[in-house]
């Protein structure tokens, strides 16, 4: 462990054991999610609650865009497919989760890629997969937070998490590019910094942008995400 | 709250009018002796009381959440050491997220060197700002300065044991050692799509991964086991992430022993690695 000087006050950081490395700059690379196949085997039964027989499959980087056709804030249906031709950013949303207030209360993380991306045929839809009864669930505290948080794309609500594990969403935010082809082209956080009110200096969304409206592949394609667990239902 | 003192850090920052709520969480410094002389080394701990049903997270791999944070503030000489982690308990949330956290009460130890020109008969304050995030069914960050006096002794003095020592004591039984180089009870081997780890005499193994470690395919199922034998199925290969890294808790049950729970560090990469820390074969004992 080292300790590091700074003024007369003799600030001393614990470093490594709060890491740079282990959450400061989120590991860069590799699958999209919980990318895991179905267990197979059938392991000893522990009759613990907790204990799942599958677990989490999700999409990877490359994969298709799992369709879905969810109801958003104003009661209208909002399918991936109308989007077709175009650029898709999914953010996986909890309006009352830390890290959501983060990107668009305390700074404006979102709406400033929406007012940069929007007219270069990118389209923005969160989606919240918080259950009934959970935080961030309701069309009512939905559509309170849109306005709020004066957010110029729609809240799809995706009360039964279907959409969320169809895609391996773990965390909001949780965002998915998904390129003209209808493919993931990048999946993961938001940006390089894991605290609950200071931005990056790295957006991976706005970098995965730039690269797929120039023709490229994103890069890093995936970062793992960071955030609230997705409020799914029990 | 467990302690009305414990909530004044957070309360006293702001007054409680400007509090948006009640935090989950208490932390404070705490000390195992009540004094330390010039040019030793104490043991500190952050220690952290935290509300029923919710829970601070480790530095095991999480899909979501982070360990608490702190920013030391010392007096001039002084330094700390990495904090320890006393190893965590595994959480499922819905949705299969996989988590390493901590319930109801956590001391992370931390080693805090007093430099031999502290002045006996003094008293050094050692400072922190914490912040953490705390989940249950919702997520809340929090944070807290805290503050620590340290009596400094004379040289030769002994101090004696403060009465939060037993706290730190307990974060003491959960803190991994390494695994002894000549262990013959634990082996680890590799196969192309899994790793298998075994323990002679365990009733249960769990392993809490770092975050560097090679990807699990279904940590939920593979990675918390009945029994000596755990297969852990890997998962899609991560850039620099292929060694078996983390601690592996062992819980045995004996007749003249009881129940009793081992925490060992293991760093094992797959056969071309350098096997830190891992013994070799299965060794034909006598």
């Amino acid at each position: 462990m080292k300790t590091r000087t700074a003024l007369t006050a003799l600030i001393l950081t614990a470093g490594l054991a709060f890491g740079a490395s282990t959450f400061a700059q989120p590991s860069t690379t590799a699958p999209a999610g919980k990318t895991g196949t179905t267990a197979a085997q059938p392991g000893s039964d522990k009759g613990k609650k907790e204990e799942k027989k599958m677990e989490t499959k999700g999409v990877k980087v490359g994969d298709v865009a799992p369709s879905f056709s969810l109801m958003d804030t104003d009661g209208k249906t909002v399918t991936l497919e109308s989007f077709k031709g175009k650029v898709v950013v999914l953010e996986w949303f909890n309006a009352e989760c830390p890290f959501i207030v983060k990107h668009h209360s305390v700074n404006h993380t979102f709406n400033d890629l929406y007012d940069q991306f929007h007219s270069k045929n990118v389209e923005f839809l969160a989606i919240t997969s918080s259950a009934k009864g959970n935080e961030g669930f309701g069309k009512e505290l939905n559509t309170a937070k849109k306005a709020e948080y004066k957010m110029q794309y729609p809240i799809l609500l995706d009360e039964s998490g279907a959409t969320g594990h169809a895609y391996g969403a773990t965390n909001t935010p949780h965002c998915f590019v998904i390129g003209t082809d209808g493919k993931i082209a990048y999946a993961g956080a938001i940006d390089n910094n894991t605290d609950m009110k200071k931005p990056g200096d790295k957006n991976y969304v706005k970098m995965a942008l730039d690269n797929v409206l120039a023709g490229k592949a994103a890069d890093p394609s995936y970062v793992k995400p960071y955030g609230c667990p997705v409020k799914y239902s029990h | 709250m467990a302690s009305s003192l414990a909530l004044s850090a957070a309360a006293a920052a702001g007054g409680a009018s400007l509090l948006p709520a009640k935090p989950h969480v208490s932390a404070k410094i705490i000390g195992e002796f009540t004094s330390a002389v010039p040019g030793s080394t104490v043991t500190l701990a952050l220690d952290f009381t935290i509300e029923k049903k919710w829970h601070i997270y480790s530095t095991s791999r999480n899909d979501n959440g982070f360990p608490p944070k702190a920013v030391w503030e010392l007096p001039a000489g002084f330094t700390v050491d990495a904090i320890q982690w006393p190893t965590p308990v595994r959480h499922v949330d819905p949705g299969d997220l996989l988590n390493h956290v901590y319930f109801d009460h956590v001391s992370l130890p931390v080693l805090l060197h007093v430099p031999s020109s502290a002045q006996p008969g003094s008293t050094s304050t050692i400072k922190a700002k914490l912040s953490w995030l705390v989940c249950d069914t919702s997520c809340v960050g929090e944070d807290a300065e805290v503050e620590f006096k340290l009596a400094i002794a004379k040289p030769g003095d002994s101090p004696s044991k403060s009465s939060d020592a037993k706290q730190i004591d307990e974060a003491r039984t959960r803190l991994p050692h390494e695994l002894a180089k000549d262990s013959k009870d634990i082996s680890i081997s590799w196969t192309a799509t899994a790793v298998e780890v075994s323990v002679t005499d365990a009733s249960r193994l769990i392993f809490h991964p770092d975050e560097d470690c090679v990807p699990f395919a279904a940590p939920i199922k593979d990675a918390d086991v009945e029994g000596k034998k755990m297969t852990i199925k890997l998962g899609d290969p991560e850039e620099g992430h292929t060694a078996l890294a983390g601690v592996l808790e062992i819980h045995r049950v004996s007749a003249k022993a009881g129940k009793s729970a081992e925490f060992v560090r293991i760093h094992s990469a797959p056969a071309a690695g350098p096997a830190k820390a891992e013994p070799a074969k299965p060794s034909k004992s006598p």
